[in-house]
Protein backbone atom coordinates (compact mmCIF):
# COMPACT_ATOMS: atom_id res chain seq x y z
CA UNK A 1 0.00 0.00 0.00
CA UNK A 2 1.36 3.43 -0.90
CA UNK A 3 -1.10 6.38 -1.06
CA UNK A 4 -3.54 4.40 1.05
CA UNK A 5 -1.26 4.89 4.07
CA UNK A 6 -2.31 8.57 4.07
CA UNK A 7 -5.99 7.62 4.30
CA UNK A 8 -5.30 5.01 6.98
CA UNK A 9 -3.31 7.48 9.11
CA UNK A 10 -6.01 10.15 8.82
CA UNK A 11 -8.71 7.57 9.64
CA UNK A 12 -6.79 6.63 12.79
CA UNK A 13 -6.69 10.34 13.69
CA UNK A 14 -10.49 10.36 13.41
CA UNK A 15 -10.63 7.80 16.24
CA UNK A 16 -8.20 9.73 18.46
CA UNK A 17 -10.71 10.35 21.32
CA UNK A 18 -11.45 6.61 21.59
CA UNK A 19 -7.74 5.71 21.40
CA UNK A 20 -6.50 8.35 23.84
CA UNK A 21 -9.16 8.10 26.54
CA UNK A 22 -10.72 11.35 25.36
CA UNK A 23 -7.53 13.40 25.73
CA UNK A 24 -6.92 14.02 22.02
CA UNK A 25 -9.55 15.45 19.67
CA UNK A 26 -10.47 13.73 16.40
CA UNK A 27 -8.74 15.22 13.35
CA UNK A 28 -6.82 17.71 15.54
CA UNK A 29 -3.29 18.68 14.53
CA UNK A 30 -1.99 16.61 17.44
CA UNK A 31 -3.95 13.47 16.48
CA UNK A 32 -2.90 13.75 12.83
CA UNK A 33 0.77 14.31 13.71
CA UNK A 34 0.89 11.33 16.11
CA UNK A 35 -1.02 9.03 13.75
CA UNK A 36 1.16 9.97 10.75
CA UNK A 37 4.45 9.73 12.64
CA UNK A 38 3.61 6.35 14.17
CA UNK A 39 2.09 4.99 10.98
CA UNK A 40 5.26 5.79 9.00
CA UNK A 41 7.70 4.81 11.74
CA UNK A 42 8.15 1.20 10.51
CA UNK A 43 9.26 2.46 7.09
CA UNK A 44 12.17 4.43 8.54
CA UNK A 45 14.16 1.24 7.99
CA UNK A 46 14.51 2.51 4.42
CA UNK A 47 16.86 5.31 5.57
CA UNK A 48 19.82 3.14 6.67
CA UNK A 49 19.32 1.10 3.48
CA UNK A 50 19.50 4.20 1.28
CA UNK A 51 22.57 5.39 3.25
CA UNK A 52 24.20 2.03 2.54
CA UNK A 53 24.56 1.20 6.23
CA UNK A 54 22.61 -2.06 6.03
CA UNK A 55 21.63 -4.56 3.34
CA UNK A 56 18.39 -4.20 1.36
CA UNK A 57 17.09 -7.33 3.07
CA UNK A 58 16.83 -5.25 6.27
CA UNK A 59 13.61 -3.67 4.91
CA UNK A 60 10.44 -5.03 6.52
CA UNK A 61 12.19 -6.94 9.29
CA UNK A 62 12.63 -5.63 12.87
CA UNK A 63 10.53 -2.50 12.35
CA UNK A 64 7.70 -4.64 11.01
CA UNK A 65 7.44 -6.99 13.99
CA UNK A 66 4.87 -7.01 16.80
CA UNK A 67 7.74 -6.54 19.23
CA UNK A 68 8.51 -3.14 17.65
CA UNK A 69 4.86 -2.04 18.03
CA UNK A 70 4.80 -3.14 21.67
CA UNK A 71 8.12 -1.40 22.48
CA UNK A 72 6.98 1.89 20.90
CA UNK A 73 3.59 1.60 22.63
CA UNK A 74 5.22 0.99 26.04
CA UNK A 75 7.72 3.82 25.56
CA UNK A 76 4.91 6.24 24.79
CA UNK A 77 2.88 4.89 27.71
CA UNK A 78 5.71 6.11 29.95
CA UNK A 79 6.38 9.40 28.13
CA UNK A 80 2.97 10.50 26.81
CA UNK A 81 0.15 8.05 27.69
CA UNK A 82 -2.43 9.87 25.55
CA UNK A 83 -0.41 9.10 22.44
CA UNK A 84 0.32 5.44 23.22
CA UNK A 85 -3.00 4.02 22.00
CA UNK A 86 -2.99 6.09 18.82
CA UNK A 87 0.60 5.13 18.01
CA UNK A 88 0.12 1.44 18.81
CA UNK A 89 -2.95 1.16 16.57
CA UNK A 90 -1.23 3.24 13.86
CA UNK A 91 1.74 0.84 13.78
CA UNK A 92 -0.50 -2.25 13.81
CA UNK A 93 -2.53 -0.85 10.92
CA UNK A 94 0.71 -0.17 9.04
CA UNK A 95 1.43 -3.89 9.34
CA UNK A 96 -2.11 -4.76 8.24
CA UNK A 97 -1.72 -2.45 5.23
CA UNK A 98 1.60 -4.12 4.30
CA UNK A 99 0.48 -7.70 4.81
CA UNK A 100 -1.36 -8.05 1.46
CA UNK A 101 2.04 -7.68 -0.22
CA UNK A 102 3.74 -10.89 -1.37
CA UNK A 103 6.91 -10.07 0.59
CA UNK A 104 5.12 -10.66 3.92
CA UNK A 105 6.06 -9.46 7.38
CA UNK A 106 8.07 -11.28 10.07
CA UNK A 107 5.53 -10.30 12.73
CA UNK A 108 6.81 -12.77 15.30
CA UNK A 109 10.50 -11.76 15.15
CA UNK A 110 12.69 -12.62 17.03
CA UNK A 111 10.82 -15.89 17.77
CA UNK A 112 10.71 -16.78 14.10
CA UNK A 113 11.71 -15.10 10.83
CA UNK A 114 8.74 -16.67 9.03
CA UNK A 115 6.98 -14.02 6.96
CA UNK A 116 3.21 -13.77 7.16
CA UNK A 117 1.44 -12.56 4.02
CA UNK A 118 -2.08 -12.33 2.60
CA UNK A 119 -0.46 -12.41 -0.88
CA UNK A 120 -3.08 -10.20 -2.52
CA UNK A 121 -0.54 -8.27 -4.61
CA UNK A 122 3.04 -8.76 -5.72
CA UNK A 123 5.66 -6.67 -3.98
CA UNK A 124 7.14 -4.01 -6.28
CA UNK A 125 10.01 -2.77 -4.12
CA UNK A 126 9.87 0.09 -1.65
CA UNK A 127 10.96 3.16 -3.56
CA UNK A 128 10.70 4.88 -6.96
CA UNK A 129 8.55 5.01 -10.10
CA UNK A 130 8.80 1.28 -10.88
CA UNK A 131 7.44 0.50 -7.44
CA UNK A 132 4.53 2.94 -7.81
CA UNK A 133 3.63 1.84 -11.34
CA UNK A 134 3.73 -1.85 -10.47
CA UNK A 135 1.59 -1.29 -7.38
CA UNK A 136 -1.22 0.49 -9.22
CA UNK A 137 -1.44 -2.05 -12.02
CA UNK A 138 -2.74 -4.65 -9.57
CA UNK A 139 -6.37 -5.18 -8.56
CA UNK A 140 -6.22 -5.42 -4.78
CA UNK A 141 -4.22 -2.19 -4.51
CA UNK A 142 -7.22 -0.28 -5.84
CA UNK A 143 -9.69 -2.18 -3.69
CA UNK A 144 -7.85 -1.72 -0.41
CA UNK A 145 -6.47 1.79 -1.01
CA UNK A 146 -9.85 2.92 -2.39
CA UNK A 147 -11.47 1.29 0.63
CA UNK A 148 -9.16 3.22 2.95
CA UNK A 149 -10.13 6.51 1.30
CA UNK A 150 -13.80 5.50 1.44
CA UNK A 151 -13.44 4.93 5.19
CA UNK A 152 -11.76 8.33 5.52
CA UNK A 153 -14.60 9.96 3.55
CA UNK A 154 -17.17 8.37 5.89
CA UNK A 155 -15.24 9.34 9.03
CA UNK A 156 -14.84 12.94 7.82
CA UNK A 157 -18.60 13.07 7.18
CA UNK A 158 -19.44 11.59 10.59
CA UNK A 159 -17.07 13.97 12.39
CA UNK A 160 -18.27 16.90 10.24
CA UNK A 161 -14.82 18.07 9.16
CA UNK A 162 -13.76 19.35 5.74
CA UNK A 163 -15.25 18.87 3.14
CA UNK A 164 -18.37 18.30 5.24
CA UNK A 165 -18.44 21.55 7.23
CA UNK B 1 -6.18 -3.40 -19.14
CA UNK B 2 -9.16 -4.67 -21.09
CA UNK B 3 -11.57 -2.08 -22.54
CA UNK B 4 -14.46 -3.48 -20.51
CA UNK B 5 -12.63 -3.10 -17.16
CA UNK B 6 -13.12 0.68 -16.60
CA UNK B 7 -16.69 0.39 -17.94
CA UNK B 8 -17.63 -2.31 -15.45
CA UNK B 9 -16.04 -0.16 -12.74
CA UNK B 10 -18.52 2.66 -13.54
CA UNK B 11 -21.41 0.45 -12.49
CA UNK B 12 -19.69 -1.07 -9.46
CA UNK B 13 -18.79 2.45 -8.28
CA UNK B 14 -22.40 3.55 -8.61
CA UNK B 15 -23.50 0.57 -6.52
CA UNK B 16 -20.94 1.32 -3.79
CA UNK B 17 -21.86 5.02 -3.71
CA UNK B 18 -25.59 4.21 -3.48
CA UNK B 19 -24.98 1.79 -0.59
CA UNK B 20 -22.91 4.41 1.30
CA UNK B 21 -25.54 7.13 0.79
CA UNK B 22 -28.41 4.79 1.69
CA UNK B 23 -26.90 3.49 4.92
CA UNK B 24 -24.76 6.38 6.16
CA UNK B 25 -26.33 9.67 5.04
CA UNK B 26 -27.86 11.56 7.95
CA UNK B 27 -31.28 13.12 7.18
CA UNK B 28 -30.31 16.35 8.94
CA UNK B 29 -27.01 16.58 6.99
CA UNK B 30 -27.56 15.31 3.43
CA UNK B 31 -24.56 15.11 1.09
CA UNK B 32 -24.16 18.07 -1.26
CA UNK B 33 -23.73 17.47 -5.00
CA UNK B 34 -19.97 18.06 -4.71
CA UNK B 35 -19.67 15.58 -1.86
CA UNK B 36 -21.58 13.00 -3.88
CA UNK B 37 -19.18 13.53 -6.80
CA UNK B 38 -16.23 13.01 -4.45
CA UNK B 39 -17.88 9.88 -3.06
CA UNK B 40 -18.36 8.55 -6.58
CA UNK B 41 -14.71 9.21 -7.51
CA UNK B 42 -13.50 7.31 -4.43
CA UNK B 43 -15.99 4.52 -5.08
CA UNK B 44 -14.71 4.33 -8.65
CA UNK B 45 -11.22 3.43 -7.34
CA UNK B 46 -12.70 0.52 -5.39
CA UNK B 47 -14.85 -0.43 -8.38
CA UNK B 48 -11.84 -0.38 -10.67
CA UNK B 49 -10.02 -2.77 -8.34
CA UNK B 50 -13.00 -5.14 -8.26
CA UNK B 51 -13.27 -5.14 -12.04
CA UNK B 52 -9.47 -5.60 -12.35
CA UNK B 53 -9.91 -8.89 -10.49
CA UNK B 54 -11.49 -10.20 -13.70
CA UNK B 55 -8.85 -8.67 -15.99
CA UNK B 56 -6.07 -11.05 -17.13
CA UNK B 57 -3.65 -8.13 -17.62
CA UNK B 58 -3.72 -7.39 -13.88
CA UNK B 59 -2.92 -11.03 -13.13
CA UNK B 60 -0.04 -10.90 -15.65
CA UNK B 61 1.37 -7.86 -13.87
CA UNK B 62 1.19 -9.59 -10.51
CA UNK B 63 2.92 -12.68 -11.90
CA UNK B 64 5.61 -10.52 -13.52
CA UNK B 65 6.49 -8.79 -10.24
CA UNK B 66 6.31 -12.03 -8.25
CA UNK B 67 9.40 -13.18 -10.16
CA UNK B 68 11.50 -10.21 -9.02
CA UNK B 69 13.27 -10.05 -5.67
CA UNK B 70 13.77 -6.35 -4.86
CA UNK B 71 15.73 -7.08 -1.72
CA UNK B 72 18.77 -8.77 -3.21
CA UNK B 73 21.98 -6.76 -2.86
Amino acid sequence: MQLGHVAVALSIASFAPELSGGEVTAFSGESIAVAFAAHWLPNLDGIPIMMGLVRKAFHCTWTHSLLFAVVIGLLLLLLKPAWAGIAFVAILLHYLADMPSSVGLPLLMPLTKKRITLNLWADTGYFGWESTKGTYLQAWTWILEGGAFLLLFIRAYQEAVWPFI
Amino acid sequence: MLKRTPVIAVFIAALIAIVVVYFLELPERPFSAGQKVLLYIISYCVGLGISLLFDPKAKETKNKYLKINFYED
